[in-house]
């Protein structure tokens, strides 16, 4: 039952297209440039052939340089420290204790640093999140940007600090109102400085911007429980979880919290086969719907619907006043939903994406009804992220716009670009002043550039949510002359203190009063751990929603009716790159979309089956393009390339925020386009959702788009093992057919799993054993959440090279790590039988709702290595402790191990990344390339590279165990992707420590290898996904209304695909 | 200042338990602080200080124990106290009166040696003479034979002339032609011996030409010139230094590390004038650091030493020496050959990967008493009864325990 989906990887998989078989039959798309190589100027010029005596002569003369070049003795130095600070040993790292933040996202991290450069942060054991995001990971790289400004300017030429010091402030003590527009500050030492200033200069009011806004979950609660606050969400207490259009596992508010917390009640094991539950209702497809065990397609006019018809249904099973209804097109769905929350009365959440008032006072009200205030929902122990003020905003820019402002200082906002309203107004401001740490598009339009420095150079201290505490220190002298933003205030303020001192006795006030007495050795304590963490209180239950909430939910209930939605709906959404604060990060560019797969683009997505009705190309090839059309939306109109995405609702597109940027740096300039001037302020919120967008028709041009998806394809092969919990339940093993090889012996028929039939030395017979350790890896399908985290953590680790927009086209992408996606259809096996994927065409409709698997691929360090066979020249080989070794000395590019790898992880360097300057990404740069990991070699042209497990570590982890004279300890040594993992979904140890973690999960009754009848016995496995969507009440009854056979979470949303558009 | 002289002093002295005689002693518990001279250092000079104490028991409970002759009230030691600025003298409990009499007796019959003579480059200039000397001679023993196979050549010519002249024979007519035609005329006369003469010149351009291809990028007995005259000889192998006391990283990671110049500042501080070349180099020093000797103030200009790196891996190579220094107990000297004997640095080993692995195959792995290799000591005993486990055998030839 569980077995008998079909997956495709994309949409020309699903169609069969002949043309994109062949080529995905290679592992190379495309032919070798050998004229490239031999030809210096071959570009686009296809008559320029080289011919053998040309190359007998390139290869002549290079053999010649290339011996007489090494007769030259070089001639190294070796520059010791004048005097070497004792915390630095030269090729040992020191780590240190900070922290991230950059109004957007706040995290934990430990600074790695070599010789004190920095180069990769990890996770803070002591602080709340067990990973570190993505975006987090990558910007290290912004210390290296070469787009920084590296000394203060004026009308952008170079001013001196001090000149610009008395200049500004001359002009400051004239002016008669001050504005400062930050994102939200969560500094205490940086409020206490921006108090200091405005008491200096009275006329100074203080705005928070922040790029993407929560503000009406914000005022919702001010109005529901009188705390202006976002509140803390506890996804791991509770059982059944409804998200409303909120990607809470993708980039809603406070992700790494939230997806760290929700796997933990997310891991069924044979003993407790339990499992949350989650709902999801959303129009594009988001991770959280990827993820979800229910997904309900729904148009973003509809949210509300379904809110007060959720808030009814559950008022009426628990006899309480309902709301004016609205009509849902989900009804009998939510009426089931309703009674599993109530069943999970206190243990349930429900939370909404839109920012909207209106619909967060629903929320509030479904969520004081169901008693999860308190539980779920903690306002006490509220979050102080996200303070910005939408209408504070709107306001500044009226007041600019009418010339009453006369002087302004930006920081760590980026408003003309995210306000098209905001860069009209500035010009008219006398005084403007940034701290940007670039001459940006809101910086550009400013007199002074002030430029901060970047966090890994300055001090600073933040209190992200209710009793955390944490510290953020440099880890480098500033590479410029910059200063940052708080000591510069300080400056402008006439103060002598530096922001050191500020931070030092802001937390002497803060923390003696809580009775840490002796200062200096709290003090040390808290910047070598970097977190302090005071006793959570005990979050107040509300059962109530205050004394205006009755009639304020009517009225909002009211209003909701009113949204009625046009022709097309817009969601606005964020992908790796996040707001588009890191847009010059090539590393983020150059991530997968988890969901499209594609790079270094924003795009409109929208349902495929639309797309074909429209005569719009969705069959994506390296060398064919997608269709542009053009959309019309809050009075812009935008020409974007539109991409299938499967089990988006129909008549709905959706625009990722944080492109278009023409002032970020020479990576992210003009990728994408600038979906911000689409954002509306209504209802008193910027929102992210725009219900009455024109749409184009028509393909107007074609643009190439660049996308990993279609590469690598593992065809129709049973790769992912899955199982519904009701099935786990009753059969740990559900799902996870691994002993079905049959061998058909004359008439005998016997059951054998590929080990019992391996024709080779296994690692447990003699003579091929692993005596010292046998490294093992284990991914769990389903705790993994498709983010690409370990992606990140990955190319920063590896010195993975950033290749760009064209060669991943020609998928060339260098990632040794890729998290394969495949949406799933809903063919029973007996059609399966009938041939090929591509016989499937019929199930086109019923994959308009796919469910969705993401699973990570890299080296599957096979000990019955198919590469290792192929290759000629011994460059890669096996290692007694279960590694797959490649040699990049050795190799010389004839990659037959690539073409012979089952599952396609083998990475060719087509070019010289740290010397082409095609690639000026992380490698070229003088500056950049400081980024780069010492211990792990930089590849070079015509090598083959992969995943090595991550050998250095391991090497380095063994080293210490020896020189102190002991086994390494479970969990000591950790691997690039595991440690990034926020929802442990990755574990690495040694299978030979029988008390390993890896050991466990090798015997657990989830285990499996990816295409375990090649036997190629991988040091790699998978644990089988398990997903909470059968025998429940409401997805029965949907079910037995639609008069479907019973087993497919879509078809739920498939029998009513044809009766929507009820507004 | 008294914690870091403890410190020097403990290195020195755990260095040092094994020798016996005074100026060891000396070199390893006293100098850093005393002149065997009358010259002050730190503290005074030492020479007739058998004089200056009134007991020869309260000079070894001095020299031990100072504190407790301090406390004791001794009107001598706390005028040397008072005179020297107050600074604590280290203790050094593990003398006995016997290593104390060594010692003074050194102390006692201390000659300053006469002014410094380049000992060592007169040294390495004989070697080369001596290497020069021989190709000369070489070149000029087959000047000679050659001229002597022309002479006899000629001689035997024109012997047969006259032999032929005196019996009447008729020689058999010289070739007449060109210079090419003659040679051509020769080699077909003499196939053999141009067959065996092309045999022996292509062997040996080959064994040439194998020689100088497979030396390209081997540095062995690289010996630059560094810009500090620093002697190994003098501190590591005369004044037993212990290598770890300068290269203190060698147990901590993967590189050795040269010293930075404030580890030189622990004991040149104090000496500040060398045996070779007196106070020139150890200027450099000090000129480093922006450190003036005479006020003893440091400057606020230091600039880092470029010293010359002699021992070079290439960039894909992972090579680190806490595994071999801490874990293999590996000898310094087994790679880097007799470094206490050489005056300027030397690249003593190929550093090739042959000879990497080499030793590996060689090399018996040192597992006693390592809690990491217990068991599986215990696993391999079993497999490889009776031969030696190599570092080959535990993995120690596999690519990725270098490349990665």
């Amino acid at each position: 039952m569980s077995n008998n989906k079909k997956y495709w990887k994309s949409i020309e998989d699903l169609q069969d297209n002949p043309e994109f078989i062949k080529k995905q039959m290679n592992e190379f798309a495309e032919p070798i440039p050998f004229e490239a190589l031999t030809n210096a100027d071959a570009k686009g010029d296809d008559t320029s052939g080289t011919n053998r005596r040309d190359f007998l002569k390139y290869m002549g003369f290079s053999v010649t340089a290339a011996s007489l070049a090494a007769c030259e003795t070089p001639v190294r130095n070796v520059i010791p420290y004048v005097n070497k600070p004792e915390e630095v040993t030269p090729g040992v790292a020191s780590y240190y204790a900070s922290s991230y933040y950059d109004g957007n996202e706040f995290a934990s991290i430990l600074v790695k640093t070599r010789e004190g450069r920095p180069i990769k942060f990890e996770y803070n054991e002591k602080g709340l999140v067990k990973g570190i995001s993505s975006r987090v990971q990558a910007s290290v790289l912004t210390l290296y940007d070469s787009a920084r400004l590296r000394f203060a300017t004026k009308n952008n030429s170079e001013i001196a600090w001090d000149k610009a010091d008395a200049e500004v402030a001359a002009k400051l003590a004239k002016a008669t109102n001050i504005r400062i527009v930050t994102n939200t500050i969560i500094s205490p030492s940086t409020k206490a400085v921006v108090a200091d200033f405005a008491a200096k200069y009275p006329s100074t009011k203080h705005i928070t911007n922040d790029a993407i806004s929560y503000n009406a979950i914000v005022k919702a609660n001010e109005f529901c429980f009188g705390k202006a606050v976002i509140p803390t969400y506890k996804f791991d207490k509770a059982n059944v979880v409804v998200s409303v259009g909120a990607d809470f596992l993708g980039t809603w508010l406070d992700v790494p919290n939230y997806a760290g917390a929700y796997v933990k009640n997310r891991k069924p094991t044979k003993e407790n086969p339990t499992m949350s539950k989650l709902v999801s209702f959303e129009a594009i497809m988001s991770l959280t719907g990827a993820n979800a065990d229910y997904r309900f397609q729904t148009k973003p006019s509809q949210y509300g619907a379904v809110l007060v018809t959720l808030y009814n249904e559950i008022a009426k099973l628990q006899g309480t006043p309902a709301l004016t209804a609205i009509a849902t097109e989900y009804t009998k769905e939510i009426a089931a939903l309703a009674k599993e929350l109530v069943a999970a009365k206190g243990k349930s959440l429900v939370v909404c994406g839109a920012n909207d008032v209106n619909l967060q006072k629903i929320v509030n009200g479904i969520n004081v009804s169901l008693n999860n205030v308190g539980v779920t929902v903690d306002v006490d122990n509220h979050s102080n992220l996200f303070q910005g003020d939408d209408a504070a905003l709107e306001a500044l820019i009226a007041e600019m716009a009418s010339g009453k402002v006369d002087a302004i200082i930006i920081n760590g906002a980026n408003p003309a670009y995210t306000n098209k309203a905001f860069a009209a107004a500035l010009p008219k401001v006398g005084l403007r002043i940034a701290t940007a740490d670039r001459a940006d598009e809101t910086a550009s339009l400013c007199e002074y550039i002030l430029p901060d420095s970047n966090f890994l150079e300055s001090w600073n201290d933040f209190n992200p949510s209710v009793g955390v505490y944490t510290l953020q220190q440099p880890t480098i002298q500033p590479l410029g002359k910059t200063r940052q933003f708080q000591d510069t205030l300080l400056k402008l303020a006439g103060s002598t203190k530096n922001y050191y001192s500020i931070i030092q006795s802001t937390w002497e006030t803060t923390f003696g009063a809580k009775g840490e007495l002796d200062f200096t050795a709290f003090w040390n304590k808290a910047l070598h751990d970097g977190v302090v963490m005071l006793t959570p209180t005990a979050g107040v239950s509300t059962s109530s929603c205050g004394a205006n909430c009755g009639v304020g939910l009517s009225e909002a209930a009211t209003k909701i009716a009113g949204y009625k939605g046009g022709a097309w709906e817009l969601v606005m959404y964020q992908k790796n790159l996040g707001t588009g604060t890191l847009s010059n990060n090539p590393w983020l560019q150059e991530l997968p979309d988890p969901i499209s797969k594609v790079c270094w683009d924003n795009y409109i997505t929208m349902s495929p089956v639309q797309m074909k009705e429209m005569g719009l190309t969705t069959l994506l090839e390296q060398e064919s393009k997608m269709s542009v059309i053009e959309i019309s939306v809050n009075g812009v109109a935008m020409k974007v390339p539109v991409f299938p995405s499967p089990g988006q609702k129909t008549n709905t597109i959706g625009l990722a925020l944080g492109y278009g940027r023409t002032l970020a740096g020479k990576v992210g300039n003009n990728v994408g386009v600038n979906a911000y001037p689409a954002v509306k302020f209504e209802n008193g919120n910027y929102s992210y959702l725009n219900i009455n967008t024109t749409v184009g028709t028509k393909e107007i041009d074609k643009a190439i788009v660049a996308t990993t998806q279609t590469h690598q394809t593992l065809m129709g092969r049973h790769i992912i093992h899955e199982a519904s919990l009701a099935e786990f339940k009753n059969d740990p093993k559900a799902g996870n057919d691994r002993d079905l090889f049959v061998l058909k012996d004359g008439k005998t028929v016997e059951h054998k799993t590929a080990q019992e039939m391996d024709l080779w030395a296994t690692p447990s017979l003699p003579g091929n054993e692993r005596p010292n350790h046998f490294w093992n890896m284990s991914i769990d399908l389903n705790t993994c959440l498709g983010c690409g985290d370990c992606v990140t953590a990955c190319n920063v680790e590896n010195n993975i090279a950033v290749v760009g927009k064209d060669e991943i086209r020609r998928g060339r992408e260098m990632h040794w790590l890729r998290i394969d996606r495949y949406y799933s259809s809903d063919s029973s096996q007996e059609t399966g039988k009938a041939g090929m994927i591509g016989n499937y065409l019929d199930m086109e409709i019923a994959s308009a709702n796919p469910s969705v698997v993401f699973q990570p691929v890299m080296c599957q360090h096979c000990n019955h290595a198919p590469c290792e066979n192929v290759c000629p020249v011994l460059a890669t080989t096996h290692s007694s402790e279960g590694l797959n070794q490649m040699t990049y000395n050795r190799c010389i590019g004839t990659r037959y191990c690539a073409n012979n790898c089952p599952y396609k992880v083998r990475r060719f360097n087509w070019f010289r990344y740290t010397e082409n300057e095609k690639f000026d990404y992380t490698m070229l740069g003088e500056v950049e390339r400081m980024v780069l990991n010492p211990d792990v070699t930089v590849r070079t042209r015509g090598v083959i590279e992969k995943c090595s497990m991550c050998v250095q570590r391991i090497q380095e982890g063994k080293l210490k165990a020896k020189t102190e004279s002991r086994r390494p300890i479970d969990g000591e040594i950790k691997t690039a992707c595991q440690q990034a993992c926020s929802t442990g979904a990755i574990i690495f140890g040694d299978n030979n420590d029988v008390t390993s973690q890896v050991t466990k999960a090798k015997a657990d009754d989830r285990m499996y290898h990816l295409l375990e009848e090649l036997n190629v016995q991988p040091s790699v496995f998978y644990q089988t996904k398990i997903r909470n969507n059968e025998g429940t009440k409401f997805f029965a009854e949907a079910e037995h209304e639609a008069e479907h056979e019973a087993h497919a979470e879509g078809h739920a949303t498939e029998a009513h695909a044809t009766t929507e558009h009820h507004n | 200042m008294s914690k870091f002289l403890l410190v020097l002093t403990t290195v020195f002295l755990s260095l040092t338990a094994f020798a016996q005689d005074g100026e060891k002693l000396f070199n390893a518990n006293c100098k850093s602080c005393h002149a065997p001279t009358d010259k002050r250092v730190v503290g005074p000079g030492l020479a007739g200080v058998e004089g200056r104490w009134k007991d020869r028991a309260l000079l070894y409970k001095w020299i031990k124990n100072n504190k407790e002759v301090l406390a004791s009230g001794d009107s001598y030691a706390n005028e040397l106290y008072n005179t020297y600025n107050k600074s604590v003298m280290t203790i050094f409990p593990a003398l006995t009166d016997k290593d104390i009499d060594g010692i003074l007796k050194y102390v006692a019959e201390y000659k300053a040696p006469p002014d410094a003579t380049p000992v060592a480059t007169e040294a390495v200039g004989a070697g080369n003479t001596d290497s020069t000397f021989s190709t000369y001679t070489l070149v000029g023993l087959g000047l000679l034979f050659l001229m002597l196979m022309f002479v006899l050549i000629n001689v035997r010519k024109t012997l047969a002339k006259v032999d032929a002249t005196q019996t009447g024979e008729t020689l058999p007519t010289e070739f007449e032609g060109t210079l090419g035609q003659k040679v051509s005329n020769w080699i077909s006369h003499n196939k053999k011996v141009v067959a065996v003469g092309s045999l022996v010149i292509i062997g040996y351009l080959s064994v040439l030409g194998w020689n100088t291809l497979s030396g390209i990028g081997i540095y062995e007995g690289y010996q630059p010139d560094q810009p500090i005259k620093f002697s190994h000889k003098l501190h590591a192998g005369k004044n037993a230094v212990s290598c770890i006391y300068c290269h203190g990283s060698a147990e901590r990671g993967k590189a050795a590390g040269v010293p930075s110049a404030n580890v030189c500042m622990n004991c040149h501080k104090y000496i500040q004038e060398g045996p070779v070349y007196g106070k020139v180099e150890i200027a450099k020093i000090y000129a480093a650091l922006d450190y003036n000797p005479d006020k003893q103030t440091y400057g606020n200009n230091p600039k880092p030493i470029k010293w010359i790196k002699v021992h070079n891996l290439p960039d894909h190579v992972y090579f680190n020496h806490a595994q071999h220094v801490v874990v293999g107990k590996v000898e310094c000297q087994k790679c880097h050959g007799p470094v206490q004997e050489m005056d300027t640095i030397r690249q003593y080993s190929q550093l090739t990967m042959g000879w990497c692995i080499n030793c590996h195959r060689e090399t018996k792995v040192s597992m006693e008493g390592n809690g990491y290799y217990k068991e599986l000591h215990d696993k391999l005993a079993v497999k490889y009864k009776g031969q030696n486990l190599t570092v080959s055998k535990i993995g120690g030839l596999e690519c990725s325990k270098c490349h990665y």
